[in-house]
């Protein structure tokens, strides 16, 4: 069985090497200019320098500025980042979406069920065989990518952000072995290759997104830090937290604004940002205001202390998803008839 | 069940959504016999045969290969060799390659004898078996199914596609292969001029159901045509003869009949004919399609 899985997808295990090599002249150049930079700028230093507390003292207008100036370099290459989201996805189109459709289509799981082996051990054997590829092409591309993204997501919205998150860590392994179940599965429903292949697509996207947007947030309780409105300090915004909402609250526990920050100094406003009104106002001088005294910002977020928690979990989910659907299609494969 | 019988199937049936693809099918076929099966186009030969192969799961009845439920495993599969309808094999794979490819996935194979019968067809093993002709990639498929060593040999159309010369090549290759052995062989076509020479048991199969299935010296010897004056047919038949098939001009009857036993005395003005093969094949198909139409008309008018 290992020597027909071999000679079955040797061609195709090729190709993808030779995808991996092409990705790989663009990544190792580009991200090797991208991790100089971050250093010789300067950037990297200011941003170890902030650290990962919840505040940090006023000095920080250059990692600002630092920042601004590497991201706007580097902006093409975050949008080639936000592509490899898509990896895993061609990984399931074309290594799981075909392994069993293609044999159906051909004819051929006549001639190779009719051997002297039994279903079941053929299905093991080919899908543990192409897991273990999967699972190598997985690390290879998590561990290169991850690698090749890190400056540009060690600044900026942070590497637990949405996208970001997907593409470090563990989690592109578990989204490729998923894909690549996904493939299997409904290559062995639908027994045809294109529809087996287009499905996978709209199911992986599917997937994705619902544990992306809506699950994931709820993995952990936020954190939450408060700020009074008064203080001089700042909430670090390089620590790479995960923000899921900044409110200013009132001395007697009421919502002044519900989404935006507010710092005041003797009476005046140094800094407001509020996006989306929520319907309230805040007044010609809020920091004169009498609502106000006491009142302090309030930030709920997921800290970076808390990255490997949510890859795990992640993880989790996606490959007992992935279980569960080789699962199906080899209960699938020994009924079918 | 007996000893000597390869494939039993009783009450065998197979359904595609609400349509039958057979039903009530049962049959013996003994040890060491060259069956044909023979029927029209979805007749359900193909169905039949999976079934026996262990590619399908019976709706109704069992199969059994050698007594065994050749859905049971590999022992059951080790015992039936099986080339299956257009000869599917991994096209980019040389035969070399899918010999040796045999012997990863059987416990008994004869690879000698495999690359021995490829180099005597004069068959290029290096090169893919999808750029041979398909009277070669045939050969291929029937020297791998005979590798196995199978006790039991199944053939789906295999000389369907085949052009004349390739389909004589064919079938000399297999019966010479078999005369060596006991293999039991059972193959289908919807052809019976193919098989008529080799085979020595014959199934029909019409519209999903067995409409014969026996020896065929039995056959031929428990068939007569009968040919007499049209209006002494009611007399001349008496209730003794089953008849098959009949034709009929305005004065003259032609009767397919089954005979009850040994062959009675003949009313005046009949005779009695020996059946070939064909004729008996072409009655019972013709028999058949009738009597379902017929079954078939009775139903919706109730």
């Amino acid at each position: 069985m290992i020597w027909l899985t071999w000679r079955q997808h040797r061609k195709q295990l090729l190709y993808t090497l030779v995808a991996l090599a092409v990705a790989a002249a663009v990544l190792v150049p580009t991200g090797l200019s991208m991790h100089h930079d971050y250093v010789d700028s300067g950037l990297a230093a200011c941003i170890a320098a902030a650290g990962t507390g919840q505040t940090i003292g006023q000095n920080v207008g250059d990692c600002g500025r630092l920042a601004n100036a590497f991201s706007q370099h580097y902006n093409g290459l975050a949008f080639v980042g936000i592509l490899f989201v898509l990896f895993p996805v061609f990984v399931g189109i074309f290594f799981g979406a075909p392994l069993v459709a293609q044999e159906f289509e051909r004819g051929t799981h006549r001639f190779v069920w009719t051997q002297g082996v039994s279903r079941l051990r053929w299905a093991v054997a080919k899908f543990g065989l192409i897991g273990l590829v999967a699972l190598a092409i997985g690390v290879l591309y998590a561990w290169g990518v991850g690698w090749w993204a890190a400056p540009l997501l060690s600044q900026g919205s942070g590497r637990m952000n949405y996208l970001s998150f997907d593409i470090q860590g563990v989690v592109p392994v578990a989204y490729t072995l998923f894909a690549v179940a996904l493939g299997v599965f409904l290559g062995v429903y639908t027994r045809k290759v294109l529809p087996a292949m287009g499905v996978t697509v709209a199911g992986f996207v599917a997937v994705r997104a619902v544990v992306e947007w809506v699950a994931r947030k709820h993995y952990l309780g936020p954190e939450s830090i408060k700020l009074p409105i008064a203080s001089t300090d700042q909430l670090n915004s390089y620590a790479g937290d995960w923000i899921y909402s900044n409110s200013v609250i009132s001395a007697t526990g009421k919502t002044l604004i519900a989404d935006g920050q507010l710092q005041c100094s003797g009476g005046n406003v140094t800094s407001l940002m509020t996006s989306g009104t929520g319907g309230m106002d805040v007044g010609a001088n809020p920091c004169a205001d009498a609502a106000y005294q006491g009142a302090y910002n309030l930030q709920l977020y997921q800290g970076p202390d808390r990255f490997w928690d949510f890859q795990w979990i992640e993880s989790g989910i996606f490959l007992a998803l992935a279980a569960l659907l080789i699962g199906f299609a080899i209960v699938r494969l020994r009924r079918i008839s | 069940m007996t000893d000597d019988t390869a494939l039993q199937v009783a009450g065998l049936g197979k359904r595609y959504g609400r349509t039958w693809a057979l039903r009530d099918c049962s049959l013996r076929l003994p040890i060491g016999r060259i069956a044909a099966l023979v029927g029209p186009n979805g007749a359900g030969k193909t169905t039949l045969l999976h079934l026996a192969v262990g590619l399908l799961r019976p709706d109704e009845g069992e199969a059994r290969v050698f007594g065994r439920d050749p859905r049971a495993g590999r022992e059951a599969l080790a015992d039936i060799g099986f080339v299956a309808q257009d000869t599917p094999l991994y096209r980019d794979f040389s035969a070399a390659e899918l010999v040796k490819l045999g012997g990863k996935l059987n416990r008994t194979w004869d690879a000698a004898l495999a690359h021995e019968r490829l180099s005597r067809l004069d068959i290029p093993t290096g090169r893919a078996v999808g750029k041979l002709s398909g009277g070669q990639r045939a050969q291929v498929a029937l020297a791998l199914a005979l590798a196995k060593r199978p006790r039991l040999l199944l053939l789906d159309e295999p000389i369907a596609s085949l052009d004349p010369l390739a389909r004589h090549e064919f079938m000399q290759t297999l019966m010479g292969a078999v005369s060596e052995t006991d293999t039991t062989v059972l193959l289908s076509s919807h052809l019976l001029a193919d098989l008529e020479r080799a085979c020595d048991f014959l199934i029909v199969l019409q519209k999903a159901h067995v409409q014969l299935s026996g020896d065929v010296d039995d056959l031929l010897a428990r068939h007569r045509t009968l040919i007499g004056p049209r209006e002494s047919e009611a007399s001349a038949l008496a209730g003794t003869f089953a008849v098959i098939r009949a034709s009929r001009t305005d004065r003259q009857s032609t009767l397919l009949v089954r005979l009850p036993g040994a062959m009675p005395a003949l009313a005046e003005g009949w005779r009695a004919q020996d059946v070939n093969l064909e004729d008996l094949v072409l009655a019972y198909l013709t028999a058949g399609s009738e009597a379902r139409t017929q079954t078939q008309g009775e139903l919706a008018a109730k």
